[in-house]
């Protein structure tokens, strides 16, 4: 069964990067991955060429954890870009990973309880299909499953 | 520097303001009235201008103001790198930086906007740093990107909706005794704060600022220049600029500055700067102007300004500091970015100067230190301490 994505599209974006690109290339795979410093193993989001701590441009991309807690998150209720006129009230969440540090990761939140968000939860990665690509969501465990 | 070159600010113009679109004047033609209504404020000619700064955004080269005011020489023109408002305070930066460093005699710092004409701040832009991270997920704009800082303050330190709504209503109030203000006598009350309508919450519709059309200049020259005009100068006893470690674009887009920072307005190592270079401390401040494009904001530029503790922007505000005349710190004494006009907090300094001057609509009786905050959230975001002459 297929439903609706959180939202209808991939906005356009003016000018990716060639980083950026990398980055929603491997979430075309349906793979989260961030750039990880070739020099001293320091991960960072967003991806950039050069690494602020030692200056090495070399990197690699590793797999995201697939767990995930809410750091913040805001429900946007007035549209300021024609693609969501019809689609507010939605959320924007940022997301921090174990292990990972200061690296923090602007997503949405699906299957949010009716209670609403709260920062500190636990949330998990999940795809979904949009267009000829995937985005990555975060989202509270179905019924059931907690 | 010899003390007859110290910098001050001799003259302020402004344009009316107006609310986004109703504006038929050019920016261009609106900076010229601005600049020429602080020249005749400060009593000099504005052939004598030699110099032009201003911060980024601002669509009116200083080389063409220059050429259209009939100034005689050029000798300075400094553009701030930023984004909106983080750069208002560093344009005066930079002008009292070229007159005390002996590169110019007679400098304008100027902001004009007219965003009916170019581009509604508000609203979403084509890009911007690190859009393809944000974009597709559906966050635009500067008001959702700062929501965020704020959301995270409430969970954390228990700061409230009301709390934000005080500063809210204490710039609504302040604009009632400006009648250059936008929202002058457009009452507004706790209750009404709290039934507007949500943009990106916790902000709901009076949290967010104006968006206006029109100019304001400042001139800024020497002391020694200073005693031969009309103008009652005032001192830019310091200036400062900045921003934290990894903050690049910080809350408005990359969002990976150290997580310590991240609940902050990027303006913590600025306000060191700022109390170190005038030698005074927060609690010397008499009143002060907060570059509100958010209620959030202020929260916490009051705690990285030194105001309060950090996490204790919301108690601070709720217990009547910034309301004038009685509270501890008044603030945005014209009624701000929120209630008097958006003009990239360029009105902000005008009133800081008229403070200092004691000509503001709410004077602070006794008033000898205004501080000035730039814009927050970006970096480098700036500030400037004003005083007597």
């Amino acid at each position: 069964m297929t439903r609706a994505p959180y939202l209808p599209e991939i906005f356009p974006v003016e000018h990716m990067d060639r980083f950026e690109q990398q980055f929603w290339a491997r979430c075309a795979q349906r793979r989260l991955m961030f750039q990880r410093c070739g020099g001293c193993g320091r991960p960072r989001n967003p991806p950039g060429h050069i690494c602020p701590r030692c200056h090495s441009t070399a990197f690699d991309w590793f797999e995201a954890p697939k767990a995930a807690e809410v750091f913040t998150y805001t429900i946007i209720a007035h549209p300021v870009h024609d693609a969501v006129r019809q689609h507010v009230p939605y959320n924007v969440a940022i997301v921090v990973f174990p292990g990972l540090g200061d690296l923090r990761f602007v997503t949405n939140l699906l299957r949010v309880p009716s209670r609403g968000i709260r920062i500190g939860e636990q949330v998990a990665l999940e795809w979904e299909a949009l267009g000829n690509g995937f985005v990555p969501r975060f989202a509270y465990p179905a019924e059931g499953d907690a | 520097m010899t003390a007859s070159r110290t910098a001050c600010i001799v003259g302020v113009g402004e344009t009316e303001y107006t609310k986004w679109g109703k504006q038929d004047r050019t920016p261009f033609d609106l900076a010229c009235s601005a600049i020429l209504a602080a020249a005749a404020d400060a009593g000099l000619s504005t052939e004598e201008i030699d110099g032009f700064a201003s911060y980024s955004n601002d669509e009116n080269e200083g080389i063409h103001l220059h050429a259209a005011l009939g100034a005689r020489v050029l000798r300075w023109t400094s553009m701030v790198w930023s984004g909106g408002g983080g750069g208002s305070c560093a344009s005066v930066a930079m002008a009292k930086a070229a007159v005390e460093g002996g590169y110019a005699e007679c400098v304008v710092a100027f902001r004009s906007l007219c965003q009916g004409q170019s581009r509604r701040f508000g609203q979403a832009r084509t890009s911007r740093a690190h859009a393809g991270m944000i974009y597709p997920f559906g966050l635009f704009s500067a008001g959702q990107m700062l929501a965020m800082p704020m959301q995270r303050h409430m969970h954390l330190y228990g700061s409230t909706q009301q709390q934000l709504g005080e500063i809210a209503l204490t710039c609504r109030e302040n604009a009632h005794r400006n009648p250059r203000a936008v929202m002058g006598g457009r009452k507004l009350t706790m209750e009404e704060y709290l039934a507007a309508r949500v943009i990106a919450d916790p902000y709901r519709l009076f949290d967010c600022c104006l968006e206006s059309d029109g100019a304001c200049a400042v001139i800024v020259t020497t002391r020694e220049r200073a005693r031969d005009l009309a103008g009652k100068p005032v001192r830019v006893l310091a200036a400062a600029m900045g921003g934290p470690a990894l903050w690049g674009a910080g809350s408005l887009g990359a969002m990976n500055q150290s997580i310590d920072d991240y609940m902050s307005t990027g303006a913590r190592p600025v306000a060191e700067d700022l109390y170190g270079r005038a030698g005074v401390k927060p609690s010397d401040i008499d009143v002060a102007q907060f570059y509100e494009n958010f209620t959030g904001m202020v929260l916490m530029g009051l705690e990285d300004y030194g105001f309060c503790a950090r996490g204790e922007g919301g108690p601070f505000v709720e217990r009547g500091s910034i309301r004038w005349p009685n509270g501890a710190l008044p603030i945005n004494t014209a009624g701000g970015n929120l209630s008097e006009a958006y003009i990239h907090g360029m009105n902000h300094i005008a009133e800081g100067v008229r403070q200092v001057r004691g000509t503001s609509t709410a004077p602070v009786s006794g008033a000898e230190l205004c501080l000035v905050a730039g814009g927050p959230g970006i970096s480098p975001t700036s500030a400037l301490i004003l005083a007597p002459a």
